[in-house]
C-alpha cells in the first residue's frame, strides 16, 4: 500500500531547544494514528510541521507524491489540519465557510451539501449554520471546524485535541465520523491526551517525549489494552518518563 | 446579565441625555459666536473652513477608534461592575462625545451661514458628512450596550444593528430622533445667522450679551418639550431592541453583503469570502472614505490648494491601502488559506479589492488632473503609496495599526487644511 505521508528525520527547533529531534513517520491510507505526550512535548508542533505550516530545520516530508519541503502549498492541499484554535472567520457563517470550501477545493457543491446535511445533525450544528461564527460557543465553533474538515474530502486529516470542548454525545459522534472516514480510506493523525478515546479509534499510538518517539504501539498491541485504559495510561506514563 | 431586563434598564437611562445632547453644542455655539465676530471679516471664511476641517474630521475617526477597540464594556462587566451602571456610563459617554462632535459644526454654521456661498457650502458639506456619522456611532454604541447586556458578551456592530436593517420597526425612533434633535437645535442658529447676514446692525452688543441667556432658556424649554414628546418612543424603541436581542441565539435579520464598489462587479467566491468579512468588520469605512473624498474635493477650492491636494490624495491613497493591509490581518485571510484557497488566487483577490478601495482616491486624482493639478495629484498618490509600502516593509499590517495610521492621515489632512504644513 502506498503511504499517504512519509516523514524522515524531521527536526524543528525553538531557539536552542529541539522540539522534534529527527522524527520518522509513515502514514497509510485508512490508518488512525494517535500522538500522545505531555503538555509542551511537541504534538502541536508535529501536526503543524506535517501540515506544511512550519519551515523544517531538517528532514524530508512527502505527502502523497509531493515533496512538501519543496512545494508546501501543493502538498498542503492534500490534507486539512484542525488546530486547537482553528482559523475560522468570526464574522462569517458556517454555511459561508462551506461555500468557500467548495469553491477553493473544487468540490462538488451538491455532494458537499448532501454530506453536510448528514454530518451537521450528528454533531448538532445544523441549527447554527447561518449564524456568524463569532456568535457561537467555543465548543460549537470547534465542531464547525471539524465538520469542515470532514467535508474537505482530503486523504489526510490532522486533528489537534479534537475532543477538547466537546460534550459526551459530540465526542461519541466524532469517534463514529472518524471510523467511517477511516473505512473509506482517509488517514488521520490525532494529538490527544485521552487514553479511552485513543483506544477507541487508534490503529497506532505514538508517545512523543524529548523530541523522539518514546513508544510506538501498533494495532495488535493496542488490542491488548482494550478495556483496560488504566494499564494503557500506565504504559504511556512510563514511556514519557 | 440582564436578559428581559426592561424594567431594570430603562429607569436607569440618564435623564439629562437629550438635554445634554442639544444644550452643549448650542451653548458652545452661542458663546463662540461673539468671539468669532471680533475677528476681521476677511479672516472668518478661511478660519471657519480650517476649524471645520480641524475639529470635525479627526473627531469621528477618534470615536470610531474608541468604539471599535476591544470590548471595554465587556471587561467592566467581567470585573464585576453592575450591568446597569455600565450601561448608564456608556450612554453618558456617548452623549458627551455626541455633544462634543456637534459643537464644532454648529459653531461654524453660526458663522458660516452668515457669510457668502462658498463658506456656506463648506460648512454644509462638513455637517452633512459628520452628523450622520456621529448619529450612527451614537446609535450603534447604544445598541451595542443593549446587546452586551442581553447576551453578556461583545457583539459585532452588524449583529447589533441587524446587519443594515436596524432591527424591529419600533427601534426606528432611535435612529431618527437624534437627527430631529439636531435639526431642532440648528433652527435658532440658522435664524440668528440669517438675521446677522441681513441686518447685522440689529445685533448690538446688548443683544449679543442677552443671546446666551435667551438661547439657554429656549434650549432648555425645547429640550424638555422634546423629551416629553419623544420619551415614550425612545423607551419603546429601546425595549423592542432589547427584547429582540434577549434570546440566547439572537442574531441579525440578515448579514450584510459587501457593496458593489468593493468587489467591482460580480465577485468570485474568494472575493465574496474576504469582502464579506471585511465589510462586516468595517461597516462605516465606506461612508468615512466618501466623507474624506467630499472634504478633499472641497479643499480643492481653497487657496493655495496644492499642499492640501497633495496631502488629501496621500491620505486617501494611504487610507485605502492601509485598509487593504487591515484586510490581510483580517481572520478571513487565514480562514481562506485554511479552507484551501491558494496564495496566488488570494493575491489576485486582494488586488481587485484594493482597486475597489482605491476608487475614491482614483476619482479624486482624475478630477484634480482635469483641473490642471495633475502633478500634485500624482505626487500625492506616490506619497500615499510610499507610506503604505513602508508600513508593509516594517511589518506593520495589523488592523489597529491601520486604524491608527488612518487617524494620523486625517490629522495630517486637517493640519494641511489649516496651513500648518
Amino acid at each position: 500500500m502506498t503511504a499517504i505521508l512519509q516523514a524522515c528525520g524531521l527536526v524543528q527547533r525553538y531557539g536552542e531547544q529541539a522540539v522534534l529531534a529527527g522524527l520518522d513517520l509513515t502514514l497509510l491510507p485508512g490508518q488512525v494514528t494517535v500522538v500522545l505526550g505531555e503538555n509542551g512535548a511537541g504534538k502541536s508542533t508535529l501536526l503543524r510541521a506535517l501540515a506544511c505550516e512550519l519551515a523544517l530545520a531538517a528532514g524530508t516530508l512527502h505527502i502523497g507524491e509531493v515533496d512538501a519541503v519543496q512545494q508546501p502549498e501543493m502538498a498542503s492541499r492534500q490534507l486539512i489540519h484542525v488546530a486547537q484554535h482553528p482559523p475560522l472567520a468570526p464574522l462569517l457563517t458556517p454555511n459561508e465557510h462551506v461555500a468557500a470550501l467548495v469553491a477553493f477545493r473544487g468540490l462538488d457543491p451538491l455532494a458537499t451539501q448532501a454530506r453536510l446535511r448528514d454530518i451537521a445533525p450528528t454533531l448538532r450544528i445544523d441549527g447554527v449554520l447561518d449564524r456568524p461564527v463569532r456568535a457561537l460557543s467555543g465548543g460549537t465553533a470547534h465542531k464547525v471546524a471539524l465538520v469542515l474538515a470532514f467535508l474537505a474530502q482530503t486523504p489526510l486529516i490532522l486533528l489537534d485535541e479534537p475532543h477538547a470542548g466537546l460534550d459526551v454525545r459530540s465526542a461519541l459522534a466524532l469517534r463514529r465520523l472518524i471510523q467511517q472516514s477511516r473505512d473509506s480510506g482517509t488517514a488521520f493523525v490525532l494529538a490527544s491526551h485521552l487514553a479511552e478515546a485513543t483506544l477507541a479509534v487508534a490503529d497506532r499510538a505514538l508517545v512523543l517525549a524529548k523530541g523522539q518517539w518514546a513508544l510506538d504501539l501498533d494495532a495488535a498491541q493496542l488490542l491488548d489494552f482494550q478495556g483496560d485504559a488504566r494499564r494503557f495510561e500506565a504504559a504511556v506514563l512510563q514511556a514519557m518518563g | 446579565m440582564a436578559s428581559n431586563a426592561t424594567p431594570l434598564l430603562l429607569p436607569n437611562l440618564p435623564r439629562g441625555l437629550p438635554v445634554l445632547a442639544v444644550l452643549l453644542p448650542l451653548l458652545t455655539a452661542l458663546f463662540l459666536a461673539p468671539a468669532l465676530r471680533q475677528l476681521a471679516p476677511a479672516q472668518i471664511p478661511d478660519l471657519a473652513l480650517r476649524l471645520a476641517v480641524l475639529l470635525t474630521l479627526p473627531l469621528p475617526l477618534l470615536v470610531l477608534q474608541l468604539l471599535t477597540t476591544p470590548p471595554l464594556l465587556g471587561t467592566r462587566r467581567l470585573l464585576g461592575e453592575p450591568a446597569t451602571q455600565v450601561m448608564r456610563s456608556s450612554l453618558r459617554e456617548v452623549a458627551l462625545w455626541t455633544g462634543l462632535l456637534l459643537t464644532a459644526p454648529l459653531a461654524l454654521a453660526l458663522v458660516g451661514l452668515a457669510r457668502q456661498a462658498p463658506v456656506l457650502m463648506h460648512v454644509a458639506a462638513v455637517l452633512a458628512g459628520v452628523v450622520p456619522l456621529t448619529a450612527g456611532l451614537a446609535v450603534a454604541a447604544m445598541l451595542h450596550g443593549l446587546r452586551l447586556m442581553a447576551r453578556g458578551r461583545h457583539a459585532a456592530w452588524t449583529a447589533v444593528s441587524g446587519g443594515g436593517a436596524f432591527g424591529p420597526a419600533e427601534s426606528a425612533p432611535l435612529l431618527y430622533l437624534p437627527a430631529f434633535a439636531l435639526v431642532g437645535a440648528l433652527v435658532p442658529v440658522a435664524f440668528l445667522a440669517a438675521v446677522w447676514n441681513a441686518r447685522p446692525e440689529w445685533l448690538t452688543p446688548t443683544v449679543w450679551s442677552l443671546l446666551p441667556v435667551v438661547g439657554l432658556l429656549l434650549g432648555l424649554r425645547a429640550a424638555v418639550t422634546g423629551w416629553r414628546h419623544t420619551r415614550a418612543h425612545l423607551h419603546a424603541g429601546l425595549r423592542a431592541v432589547e427584547q429582540a436581542h434577549a434570546t440566547r441565539f439572537a442574531q441579525a435579520d440578515g448579514l450584510a453583503e459587501p457593496p458593489i464598489w468593493l468587489t467591482l462587479g460580480k465577485p468570485t467566491e474568494s472575493q465574496k469570502f474576504l469582502a464579506r468579512s471585511w465589510h462586516r468588520r468595517w461597516p462605516l469605512a465606506g461612508i468615512a472614505t466618501v466623507a474624506l473624498a467630499v472634504v478633499a474635493l472641497l479643499l480643492v477650492r481653497t487657496d493655495p490648494p496644492r499642499w492640501s491636494v497633495v496631502l488629501t490624495a496621500a491620505g486617501l491613497t494611504g487610507a485605502a491601502q492601509l485598509r487593504v493591509l487591515a484586510l490581510r490581518a483580517e481572520p478571513a485571510w487565514q480562514a481562506g488559506q485554511w479552507l484551501g484557497e491558494t496564495a496566488e488566487r488570494q493575491r489576485a483577490v486582494l488586488l481587485r479589492l484594493a482597486l475597489g478601495l482605491a476608487l475614491p482616491s482614483a476619482s479624486l486624482t482624475i478630477l484634480l488632473a482635469w483641473r490642471g493639478l495633475g502633478a500634485a495629484a500624482a505626487l500625492g498618490q506616490c506619497l500615499g503609496a510610499g507610506v503604505a509600502t513602508a508600513l508593509v516593509r516594517a511589518g506593520r499590517s495589523s488592523a489597529s495599526w491601520a486604524r491608527g495610521a488612518w487617524l494620523i492621515f486625517a490629522v495630517g489632512l486637517a493640519a494641511a487644511a489649516t496651513g500648518g504644513l
